[in-house]
């Protein structure tokens, strides 16, 4: 009797859960794809905060890291760690700059196709724009709350360093609400944005090495 | 004369380059302890993580080094970079060694060799001691292994574990330092390298 009692408390709790999240019609798409380009066209640059999870599944607890993302466009972005440690990363074109608790360091991107794809996949993301790039398999889902894209990468190089790719966006503004990355190993990280302003002045001092 | 003389030098020579500097003047004594423990990874509750700066060959990376005991003698250790992505996931399991993941250009023999030495070395709990040296500030307990040995020094004051150090019969190869250390949690950690220019620093975040 219990039993009975349990599977069917279960079924209440589970249908409306799965009920949640359903695929995309192609209007539904196309209406989101419209959304998320014209966002894009019109963000000159994007000053965020986020927290940042990274789940291992043998782990008790993520590991939960805060800091601050600024975007210039077209292609720079300042991503900075500041709890529980120190850490800048400046995208700029094919360079990658970082600064490790002052330890600088400059990576050439231009030598790996690899690093290229990761930084475009990063840039992209911000932006939001990643339906122009055909190196996906994507799927969309939508739910009350957010529209989701799932991108699984064609190339097999790329799929032994991504699983896949998911971006949530707000309903109704097109903003890119988290990012989640899945490792081939089926663990994740998980970013999440928030207190964010578009189209505010970047302080030429952001993206200086 | 002389015959015996140049015997005696090359004896002394022998003898000289045979004795590590790590024991050098002490006397090895029959060990006072059955087992030897290394407490800085053997709670199950705790996940360790650790800022991680690496110096290879004079290039410096960064990462987050993640390690947990899931079972008795058993621990997973996992790199990723600082913005989640990971690089290699091991795990430890005795003598096992299982790789779960590991990025193409880190996937080279030679390294995995190298980490699989260090992480084994690092988070391997019990030692059984073959000799001890006694010097004022600490103790050496020597543990024999088939190629290389290791020292495990236990400052006399404390009792805490300072220092893994690796030798082959004639120097020392490699040393883990642990300091900051409360709680059997150590909260700085070197592990460096004397045959190669690798460095790794860690900071318990």
């Amino acid at each position: 009797m219990i039993k009975w009692w349990i599977v069917r408390l279960m079924l209440l709790v589970a249908v409306p859960l799965m009920a949640q999240e359903r695929p995309m019609s192609s209007a539904q798409q196309e209406e989101l794809i419209a959304q998320v380009k014209a966002l894009a066209e019109t963000t000159t640059s994007i000053h965020t905060k986020f927290t940042q999870y990274k789940h291992l599944d043998f782990l008790s607890n993520d590991i939960e890291t805060k800091g601050k993302m600024i975007f210039q466009s077209p292609d720079k972005v300042r991503w900075e760690y500041t709890d529980p440690y120190s850490y800048v990363v400046i995208f700029q074109g094919d360079r990658l700059h970082i600064d490790d608790a002052g330890k600088k360091s400059t990576i050439d991107m231009g030598s790996s196709e690899l690093f290229q794809q990761m930084n475009q996949l990063i840039v992209n993301s911000v932006k939001g724009n990643l339906f122009s790039a055909g190196d996906f398999n994507r799927t969309f889902f939508v739910s009350p709350e957010w529209n989701k894209v799932v991108f699984v990468p064609k190339d097999p190089k790329m799929s032994r360093y991504i699983a896949a790719f998911e971006l949530l966006f707000q309903k109704k503004t097109g903003m890119v609400h988290e990012v989640k990355l899945i490792e081939p190993t089926q663990d994740y990280t998980r970013i999440i944005f928030s207190e964010r302003t578009l189209n505010t002045p970047v302080d030429a001092a952001a993206f200086r090495h | 004369m002389l015959q015996r003389f140049v015997i005696s030098c090359v004896l002394l020579g022998v003898l000289q380059s045979c004795s590590l500097a790590l024991t050098k003047g002490l006397t090895a004594q029959p060990p006072s302890i059955v087992t030897l423990q290394n407490p800085y990874f053997a709670d199950q509750a705790i996940d360790y993580v650790y800022k991680a700066q690496l110096q290879v060959y004079g290039n410096y990376f960064g990462g987050i080094l993640v390690i947990k005991k899931i079972a008795p003698q058993q621990h997973r250790v996992v790199f990723t970079t600082e913005m989640g992505k990971s690089l290699f996931d091991f795990e430890f399991r005795q003598e096992e060694f299982k790789i779960h993941y590991i990025i193409e250009e880190l996937d080279r023999k030679l390294l995995l060799n190298i980490l699989e030495n260090d992480f084994r070395l690092l988070t391997s709990e019990r030692q059984r001691p073959d000799a001890v040296y006694q010097t004022p500030e600490s103790n050496l307990y020597k543990v024999d292994g088939p190629k290389r040995w290791r020292f495990y020094e236990v400052d006399n004051n404390s009792a805490q574990l300072k220092r893994i150090v690796q030798t082959s019969a004639h120097k020392e190869k490699m040393a883990i330092e642990f300091s900051e250390i409360s709680e059997d949690h150590a909260k700085k950690i070197k592990i460096a390298h004397f045959n190669l220019k690798l460095t790794i620093d860690l900071y318990a975040l």
